[in-house]
């Protein structure tokens, strides 16, 4: 299936078309003047994504990005048989692709990159785009069907049915934009319901770059997600690995093993060349269970500081960055919470 | 009366939020499963496993003295048995489990890893049991620490303590309290004065508690907490 993007950009878009042209992606420039035009275009063409640069002003354009896309949607929000498209926003300054990168300070856009990181991974978020796409086309011909759209035939997994509460809700159940983004941010992009390969790797104790590492997770193949945005996010459910885990491997809890009696259960049933996850520097468990926000390496919570980055929905778990990350003034250290704050203080004491 | 599923959902809504409320540092993502569980359910059939406290307070006394951490990972399942008459009988099924583990760390340097358990059993009625074994009764180890290098410790299963039995409220609230001292977390002893929570508790005494106790007088019609099986050593 083809997929056509309207790149409204007020600078050289060659070199990005071309890439994406690459990608397989039709696209169509739009050099924003006239707000109406740009508007009509956007809310009236038959684009199944567009892709928008945050400053439009070096030439006659009086508005920038937020707003038209603003305007947008609220067109299509509360016009009836409104057609809904993504929309991705890329700049070049980082505060701006950040600040539109988390949920709360962002109802526009569905994706927010830096256009230095869309320049060098063009594969990656190429992946990320069809993927955006192809969700806003099943949820609508799913007719927002939930457990149709998470592949969760008959509810096998267990979805929260906190998460079904919320998405047929007024506010989201004709609404494929804000389905979809609910669902690729506080679905997929969080841990809780489903978790990706890191947080498997810690939960299993096993280092990824073991041997034998793809042999185990293939293991696991019935828990994986493969509803939408699966084809850019690897992501497993998480109720699923320990149930397997229980009743396939009789590993009655993964929780209080540490990561080496974690492996040595594994090697018990066959499976070779795995090695438990070492531990960070200042990090005492190995009954690893998430993963340091920053590091992104394994960590048991009792070794992590508690942070408050966001709301979290009762599906989701706590967030956390180890105290390595910390002691090397991590960029999240102003989210920790401030009981948790205080035990930093204390350690850099200790520590001293 | 007080084994009704809505009222124990209705609290664990309310527990959930004192904690967070509280800060007190226990694993909330469990509980909102079993909030989840138990949501739209019709039986009364609370299980969880390993809902994870962490304490990094030290305990006075505690051995090894260079302990610095410790993790409580908490397993309880507690199924109610509808057909029971309350005065007869334990509505509390045989599938009673009841379980928490210790891990305690050591600093930085040793990474040493420690391991304590301990268990609040339902006695089955099997063959004539080689030792005492009072109706509800706490002992210490499990089949967890069979990975464990024990060191120089022994450790055994006996004694079995006489205990009433827990559920979900009771066992967090016995777990705080014994090893998280008000004075360090000063948060707690807020949340332990609310009165929201002090009814949660009550209200599990009543479920738990109540005809535990009433074994002890003169009068009690109930078959399995008669006073002999709750304290066995007693002579008449």
């Amino acid at each position: 299936m083809a997929y056509k993007i309207l790149y409204i950009e007020d600078l050289n878009p060659a070199s990005i078309i071309a890439d994406l042209e690459g990608q397989g992606f039709e696209m169509m420039h739009h050099n924003p003047e006239i707000f109406e035009n740009t508007l009509t275009l956007l809310t009236e063409g038959n684009f199944d994504a567009i892709l928008i640069d945050f400053r439009l002003t070096s030439g006659t354009a009086v508005f920038d990005a937020p707003t038209i896309a603003q305007t947008a949607r609220t067109k299509s929000s509360t016009e009836k048989e409104a057609k809904h498209t993504p929309i991705f926003l890329i700049s070049t300054e980082k505060n701006i692709s950040d600040y539109y990168d988390d949920i709360t300070s962002n109802d526009l856009f569905d994706l927010s990159i830096k256009k230095e990181d869309l320049q060098e991974d063009m594969v990656k978020y190429s992946i990320k785009f069809k993927s955006i796409i192809d969700a806003y086309r099943f949820i609508e011909e799913s007719k927002f069907d939930l457990n149709t759209i998470l592949n969760n035939k008959e509810n096998v997994f267990k979805l929260d049915y906190r998460i079904e509460e919320k998405l047929t809700s007024e506010h989201f159940k004709t609404n494929t934009y804000f389905f979809s983004k609910f669902i690729y941010y506080q679905v997929i992009r969080s841990v809780g319901q489903l978790i990706g390969e890191d947080v498997l790797a810690a939960r299993l104790g096993v280092s990824k770059k073991s041997d034998g590492w793809e042999i185990l997770k293939n293991a696991f193949v019935k828990s994986k997600y493969t509803g939408i945005f699966s084809e850019a996010y690897d992501r497993w459910w998480a109720i699923s690995i320990e149930e397997f885990c229980n009743v396939e491997f009789g590993i009655s809890s993964l929780r209080r093993l540490n990561a080496n009696q974690r492996v040595e259960v594994f090697n018990g049933l066959g499976f070779k060349d795995i090695s438990p996850i070492e531990n960070l520097e200042f990090s005492t468990s190995t009954n690893f269970w998430t993963i340091c926000s920053d590091l992104k390496y394994p960590i048991d919570p009792i070794d992590g500081l508690e942070l408050n980055k966001r709301e979290l929905f009762p599906w989701q778990e706590e967030e956390y960055i180890s105290i390595l990350a910390a002691f090397k003034s991590s960029d999240f250290l102003k989210f920790v919470k401030p009981i948790d704050k205080q035990r930093f203080i204390d350690l850099q004491k200790l520590y001293k | 009366m007080s084994w009704e599923l809505w009222k124990f959902v209705r609290d664990l809504t309310t527990f959930i939020k004192l904690i967070e409320k509280h800060e007190i540092s226990i694993d909330k993502s469990k509980l909102y499963d079993l909030e989840k569980k138990l949501t739209g359910s019709k039986k009364y059939y609370v299980e969880t496993r390993d809902i994870a406290i962490h304490i990094y307070k030290k305990i006075a006394d505690t051995k090894p003295p260079g302990i610095t951490k410790m993790s409580i990972f908490f397993s309880h399942t507690c199924e109610f048995n509808e057909a029971t008459d309350i005065k007869l009988n334990d509505p509390v099924k045989a599938n009673y489990y009841f379980y928490f583990q210790i891990n305690g760390y050591g600093n930085n340097v040793s990474k040493k890893e420690y391991i304590n358990c301990w268990r609040l059993d339902q006695d089955i009625i099997s063959a004539a049991s080689k030792y005492t074994h009072p109706y509800y009764h706490f002992q210490a180890g499990g089949r967890e620490l069979d990975y464990k290098d024990t060191g120089e410790l022994i450790l055994l299963a006996a004694p079995r303590l006489p205990h009433p039995p827990m559920d979900l409220f009771l066992g967090i609230h016995f777990i705080l309290n014994n090893y998280m001292s008000t004075k360090d977390y000063p948060e707690l002893k807020k949340m332990f004065d609310s009165y929201e929570y002090q009814e949660i508790i009550k209200r599990a005494q009543e479920r738990m508690w109540v005809p535990y106790f009433n074994s002890f007088f003169a009068g009690n019609t109930n078959l399995d907490y008669s006073f002999l099986k709750v304290f066995p050593l007693y002579l008449q």
